[in-house]
């Protein structure tokens, strides 16, 4: 039963949270200011997150096997790499370099 | 261009499966049911907010704390459904669906050249997170310990490497999304460890305050 509670509880406040962010969505794009923010939301947060999915662990910020995955991964793109070799390139250097150290 | 969009795809469906695997383990492990477990991935459908209320709650916190574990990595949600919020259905019923399919892999895939979000991108790579984080988390549930821990193989490293690779053309072409994510990136990297769990990423969010410079070659180009 506490299983099930947690359940709704978290989905209830998870969905309420997409609400909210989405309905400020259209409010934001409604002021010529909001407007020409909006538009720069998507690469600042997911910025964010790729500094969160490569440089942190725990409470810590850490550069570890990640770090040169995402290294090599940002070189290939450079080079115009399809996307599966990026991944494959990130995914193989740090299990690469995990295995050896 | 459509066989690179399929390929996406499958790479955000294949590292989502890996990742439920291990969202399956650790749900039986804090004690809740397979059918729970799944039910979870289906109605919640994120991957760190589920990971950190389930964490929180194996460990034996209180439905309050459990929860507000999750709720402050849903906080993310919150900026992400203002990037892509005015691009999906305003129809009602519809709406409540498409804003349940708000996933970082989304906005991502979706982000185009004028800073909207393409809805059908966007509820593509929703569908997908959904079917992958699902048929893995019942997987990890009743599958038994066929795969282990994704950090071995270094899938975490594939999320990132994602995101880059497809953010790159509008990172190319437009020098104020370059500067955005830069700003995110660093926004999280100086606020992390200190800030609570979950406002990094909200805090990532102010980048997006470089849209209110002015385009230096704006006025040349607009005037007659």
């Amino acid at each position: 039963m506490r299983g099930w509670t947690l359940v709704a509880i978290v989905a209830v406040q998870t969905f309420a949270m997409r609400w909210i962010g989405s309905s400020s969505s259209g409010w934001l794009a409604k002021s010529p200011t909001g407007l020409r923010v909006i538009g720069y939301v998507a690469p600042a947060v997911l910025g964010g997150l790729v500094a969160l999915a490569t440089f942190t662990s725990g409470d810590a910020v850490v550069v570890d096997a990640r770090a040169l995955g995402v290294a090599v991964a940002a070189v290939a793109i450079a080079a115009r790499a399809p996307i599966l070799v990026v991944v494959g390139l990130a995914v193989t250097v740090t299990a690469l370099l995990r295995a050896v150290t | 261009m459509r066989g690179e969009f399929a390929r996406t795809l499958a790479v955000i469906g294949i590292t989502v499966l890996l990742f439920g695997v291990s969202f399956g383990f650790l749900a039986r492990d804090a004690g809740l049911s397979g059918v729970q477990a799944v039910i979870m991935s289906l109605v919640v459908m994120a991957g760190a907010t589920q990971f950190a209320s389930v964490t929180a709650f194996g460990a034996g916190a209180s439905l309050l704390t459990a929860s507000m574990a999750g709720l402050a990595l849903s906080l993310r949600y919150l900026p992400l459904g203002a990037a892509a919020g005015r691009s999906l259905s305003a129809h009602f019923p519809r709406r409540l669906f498409e804003v349940h399919l708000l996933t970082d892999q989304g906005v991502v895939l979706g982000y185009g050249p004028d800073g909207t979000v393409n809805r059908l991108r966007y509820l593509s790579a929703g569908v997908t997170v959904t079917a992958g984080w699902v048929l893995g988390t019942a997987a990890g549930v009743w599958g038994g310990a066929l795969i282990g821990d994704p950090t071995t193989y270094g899938i975490d490293a594939a999320y990132p490497a994602l995101f880059l690779a497809l953010l790159a053309p509008q990172l190319r072409r437009d020098p104020r999304a370059r500067w955005a994510g830069l700003i995110g990136l660093t926004m999280v990297l100086a606020t992390y460890g200190w800030l609570p769990r979950g406002l990094p990423v909200v805090a990532a969010a102010v980048g997006a305050l470089v849209g209110l410079r002015r385009h230096d070659t704006t006025n040349e180009e607009s005037a007659p």
